[in-house]
C-alpha cells in the first residue's frame, strides 16, 4: 500500500525515460525493463509533479483547471498516484 | 559448405541455416550472412546486463545461449555463430530465424514484432503478441476463410511518420499440432521442425511479394473466458507494442535504444488503428475471436 495522504509531497521520478504522444505520456522504467502509457488526464499530472508537490496542492491545481467535484477528483488522483507510487513512476519528495 | 537458401522472404547464405527453408538463386544477393568463427566472449563487466544479450563497445550486438553457442550481430546483416560443442543445428537454425533475424532487423530500424500479417484491402493486418498466445492459430483460421497469408514468426516493419509497410513475409504459419488439429489441417508433407516437437510449417495461400502498408494492428497479450477487443490510443498501443517485440533486451534496455523504440512506435500507431485483442481461453473458440477481430476491423 502506498500510504498516500493530502500531506505527501511527491515528484515524478527523473529515472524514468518519457515521451509525449499527442496528449498521451509514454514512460520507459529502465530497471524493470517495462512501458507504461498514460492517458490526457494522466500526462498532464506526470507533467505538473516536474516539480515536488502536495497531494493536496495537485488536487487544488487540477480542480481549478478541470470540471468536476474536488472530493471525485481527489479520489481518482489518489488512485492514479498509488499505482504510479507501485510503479516507482512518482515518488515521495525528500526535501 | 555456405548455401544461399530463403525463409520468411528473408534470403541467408551461409554455413549454418534456418530449418524449415526453400533453396533460393545462388546468385541472388543474401540479406544476411552468417559466418562460422570465433566470437568474443560475453563481457565480464560489473553491469548487470541481461544474461543472453549484451551490447559490446564497438556497438556489435553479442547473443550467448549455453549449449549452443555465441553469435555476434552486426550492420544488419551479419552474423558471426562460435556453436558450443556438440550444439544440434537445428536449434542454431531457430535462433538465426528468430531472435537474431529480429535484432538484424532492429539494426536496419525495423520494428521486428512477435506474430502474423494477413493480407486486408491491399495491405496488411497484424496479429502480434506474447509468445504462445495463439497469433499463428487465429491466423490460420483468418486464412481459411481465404484471407491471404503474408508472414509469420518475425514480422518486420517500416515505421516512418508517412506510413508504415509490412517488408517481408512468407504465406506459411508455423502450427502446432493440437492447433493444426482443431483447424482440420493434413499435416502430411509437413515435417516436424524438430524431430520430436510437434510443430509444422505449414504452407497456404499468399499474395506476391513486395512491402504493403499496414491497415490494421491486432495485440494478443491475453486470454480470457471471453475474446474481448479494445481499440488503443496511440499511447496504449505504444506500451502494448513493447510487450510484443522480438529480443526487446538486446536493443531498447538504455536510454538511446529505448528512446529510438518508442519514437519509431509512436510513428506507428498514430498512423495506423491498433486494438488489444484478448482470445477466448478454450482454443476451439477461436473462430469466435477471429469474428469478433473483423467486426473490430469493420469486415
Amino acid at each position: 500500500m502506498s500510504g498516500l495522504s493530502a500531506g505527501t509531497t511527491l515528484v515524478r521520478n527523473k529515472d524514468m525515460l518519457f515521451s509525449h504522444i499527442h496528449h498521451e505520456v509514454v514512460i520507459f522504467h529502465m530497471m524493470k525493463g517495462a512501458y507504461f502509457s498514460l492517458d490526457a488526464i494522466g500526462a498532464d499530472i506526470w507533467s505538473r509533479l516536474d516539480t515536488p508537490m502536495t497531494v493536496a496542492a495537485l488536487c487544488d491545481s487540477l480542480t481549478a483547471d478541470y470540471d468536476g467535484d474536488r472530493a471525485e477528483i481527489e479520489r481518482d488522483v489518489l488512485l492514479l498516484l498509488a499505482d504510479m507510487m507501485d510503479t516507482d513512476l512518482v515518488i515521495p519528495h525528500q526535501p | 559448405m555456405r548455401k544461399t537458401v530463403e525463409l520468411g522472404g528473408w534470403r541467408y547464405c551461409g554455413d549454418i541455416l534456418p530449418p524449415g527453408e526453400i533453396a533460393a538463386d545462388p546468385d541472388a544477393p543474401a540479406d544476411i550472412t552468417v559466418t562460422v568463427t570465433a566470437v568474443p566472449a560475453m563481457p565480464e563487466d560489473c553491469s548487470p546486463g541481461h544474461p543472453l544479450w549484451r551490447t559490446l563497445t564497438d556497438g556489435r550486438i553479442l547473443l550467448s545461449v549455453p549449449g549452443i553457442g555465441r553469435f555476434c550481430l552486426s550492420g544488419g546483416d551479419r552474423v558471426d555463430v562460435e556453436p558450443a560443442t556438440g550444439a544440434d543445428p537445428v536449434s542454431l537454425g531457430l535462433l538465426l530465424s528468430g531472435p537474431v533475424l529480429a535484432v538484424l532487423n532492429r539494426q536496419r530500424g525495423l520494428l521486428p514484432f512477435d506474430g502474423a500479417a494477413l493480407g486486408l484491402n491491399g495491405g496488411a493486418l497484424l496479429a502480434v503478441g506474447a509468445s504462445g498466445v495463439g497469433k499463428s492459430t487465429l491466423a490460420a483460421v483468418l486464412a481459411q476463410q481465404g484471407w491471404p497469408v503474408l508472414a509469420d514468426g518475425v514480422v518486420s516493419v517500416s515505421s516512418r511518420k508517412d506510413g508504415a509497410e509490412l517488408i517481408r513475409g512468407a504465406a506459411c504459419l508455423r502450427l502446432w499440432r493440437r492447433s493444426a488439429q482443431m483447424l482440420g489441417l493434413d499435416l502430411q508433407g509437413y515435417p516436424p521442425l524438430r524431430p520430436g516437437v510437434p510443430r509444422f510449417d505449414t504452407r497456404w495461400s499468399g499474395l506476391p511479394p513486395g512491402p504493403r502498408p499496414i491497415t490494421g494492428i491486432a495485440i494478443l497479450l491475453n486470454r480470457a473466458a471471453r475474446p474481448e477487443c479494445e481499440r488503443l490510443s496511440p499511447g496504449q498501443a505504444v506500451a502494448c507494442l513493447t510487450r510484443a517485440l522480438w529480443s526487446r533486451p538486446a536493443y531498447a534496455e538504455d536510454r538511446p535504444g529505448a528512446a529510438a523504440l518508442i519514437a519509431d512506435l509512436a510513428a506507428l500507431t498514430t498512423s495506423v488503428p491498433c486494438w488489444r485483442l484478448t482470445l477466448a481461453e478454450d482454443l476451439d473458440a477461436m473462430a469466435s475471436t477471429a469474428d469478433l477481430l473483423k467486426q473490430s476491423v469493420n469486415l
